[in-house]
């Protein structure tokens, strides 16, 4: 049962995100150079949040290139578990895990402040802690996260059940659907813009976030 | 010079000039430079001897008020610093304090006044970053960012502009790094209106043309009171009629912009108020380097003067 944290030149999460599997929860966790190829027998793999390549050319446009990244792109083709928050999600994208792509937040700004989200699917291997539908507090800290995809893209999402959060009450961002994350349709990538490393110790103001780290290792 | 290899060549008396040395340092040289006729002084008695150009250029930015803190050090003097929880006192990129059990606190403060009212996201944004980097280098990890901000009036047309792209830019920043901005406070006052003058003129006044250096700017005026001829000149002294505009109060005409580099001047047909807007100077006000004046146009209170002032006068009026 093991966590690895891949760590970019600009992730600022990477230590948030190492906190909570390491400290947290007492489990074994380790950070993945963005240069090296060996995910070292993690079972999960976290892309934190952050500005990967100073968000050159495209958020995460650049990090996907990187040698760490074609080692996490066939681990999860093989099923392994992949969480992506808020960069991390855009690198998703980029790299073809995930469908869609974040645009810029409609609002243009910058937004930092605490959400409402509701947990649309708990049959996932990162949401199974949660109950049916909660609606749980969680920070989001973003430009682009302004989620959006074709018409067929979001008839599939929709029908394999892939929307995992939705913003409840209001859209910070103008995503479609009101989505804040989502699934791959196997159901072992997730990607999501608000940060569940954030809320994950009460001294830090809550902890709706633990149960995603919670649920992932219920799986492994 | 570096010679095609790239490679720097000594000259004649071996040293080594990548620069252009065979600019004559003058004193209006030296003025652009922005150093008193005291600083010259100072900078020749180290030397020994007159700077060249690339000298002059290093002392006018080593002893800018940015770099050197001329007039704010004899304040930062008072401050304590060698009380024996102080690890790092003045001297270094940031300062350190002992908080006990074994933990010191790194912490840098900065103004970044004059860039953030020129460019407030871009001024904002490197304020936070020299700050950041001032506490890393000293092998620390910076954890939160504060901030203590001071703007014109609320009801001042530039302040929304500035709060806009200054809080933008220190979000921006921080979040990059991935450093919390925790606190901060902000206060409006008209006092930090900050480089938009009132200029009260008198009619009868005379301004001698002149075009602005250190640097050459553009600068725009708008009148509240009064009738006043905003005048432009060519190199030669003839008007510009393209440039030159009559404002008055309440017409359809109260505002207009002269570009960088131009001569120019006011002229005022009754009493006049207005506002005028420009750049701040690169080194601080002189009244020495701030303008230059052009020999076709008389120096004020001189004979010439008044005759010359009816003159721009009538001429600005016919282009009406």
């Amino acid at each position: 049962m093991k966590f690895g944290i891949v760590v970019f030149p600009g992730s600022n999460c990477d230590r948030d995100c190492y906190n909570v599997p390491k400290n947290v929860l007492g489990r074994e966790t380790v950070y993945l150079w963005h240069k090296e190829a060996a995910l070292k027998n993690a079972e999960c793999i976290i892309l934190p949040g952050g500005f990967s390549y100073g968000d050159y050319l495209r958020c995460g446009a650049i990090a996907r290139q990187s040698p760490i990244m074609r080692s996490v792109i066939d681990f999860a083709n093989k099923g392994g578990l992949v969480i992506g928050i808020c960069n991390g999600f855009q690198l998703l994208t980029e790299a073809g895990l995930l469908p869609g792509v974040l645009m810029r937040n409609e609002s243009l700004k910058f937004i930092c402040r605490t959400v409402k989200i509701r947990v649309e699917n708990v049959k996932t291997p990162f949401t199974n802690k949660y109950k049916e539908r909660a609606v749980i507090n969680v920070p989001i800290a973003h430009g682009d996260g302004n989620y959006f995809c074709d018409e067929e893209t979001m008839k599939k999402l929709k029908a394999n059940n892939q929307i995992v959060f939705t913003y409840h009450g209001e859209n910070p961002n103008g995503s479609l659907a009101n989505i804040a994350g989502i699934v791959n349709e196997r159901g072992n990538v997730l990607g999501m813009m608000p940060h569940p490393e954030r809320v994950s110790e009460e001294i830090l103001g809550g902890t709706d976030g633990l149960r995603v780290f919670k649920s992932i290792m219920d799986n492994m | 010079m570096p010679d095609s290899s790239g490679q720097l060549k000594p000259d004649k008396s071996g040293n080594y000039n990548s620069m252009q040395q065979d600019t004559k340092v003058t004193k209006e040289i030296v003025k652009q430079h922005g150093l008193s006729d005291e600083e010259y002084r100072r900078l020749k008695n180290a030397l020994g001897r007159a700077p060249n150009i690339t000298e002059l250029g290093i002392f006018s930015v080593m002893w800018s008020e940015h770099c050197s803190y001329k007039s704010s050090k004899v304040y930062l003097k008072k401050l304590p610093t060698t009380v024996p929880f102080v690890v790092q006192g003045p001297g270094e990129n940031a300062g350190i304090i002992d908080i006990g059990d074994g933990l010191c606190v790194a912490f840098k403060m900065e103004s970044h006044n004059h860039p953030s009212f020129i460019e407030p996201f871009q001024g904002a944004a490197t304020g936070v970053g020299g700050i950041l980097r001032d506490v890393f280098t000293m092998g620390a990890r910076p954890i939160a960012n504060l901030n203590s901000l001071r703007f014109g009036a609320v009801e001042h047309p530039k302040t929304p502009y500035l709060v806009k792209g200054v809080v933008a830019g220190i979000a921006h920043y921080g979040n990059c790094m991935g450093i919390p901005t925790t606190g901060g406070e902000v206060f409006f006052d008209e006092s930090y209106n900050g480089n938009n003058l009132v200029n009260a003129f008198t009619a009868g006044s005379y301004g001698r043309p002149h075009r602005h250096l250190n640097p050459h700017k553009s600068e725009g005026f708008v009148i509240l009171r009064g009738r006043v001829a905003v005048v432009a000149f060519d190199g030669s002294g003839n008007l510009d009629f393209q440039q030159t505009t009559i404002l008055e109060a309440g017409s359809s005409t109260v505002g207009a912009d002269i570009g960088p580099n131009t001569w120019h001047t006011l002229v005022a047909f009754q009493d006049s108020v207005l506002y005028e807007v420009k750049g701040q100077p690169d080194e601080g006000y002189d009244p020495n380097t701030d303008k230059e004046f052009p020999d076709w146009a008389p120096e004020e209170g001189t004979e010439g003067a008044p005759a010359y002032l009816e003159q721009l006068k009538s001429q600005s009026l016919s282009r009406a």
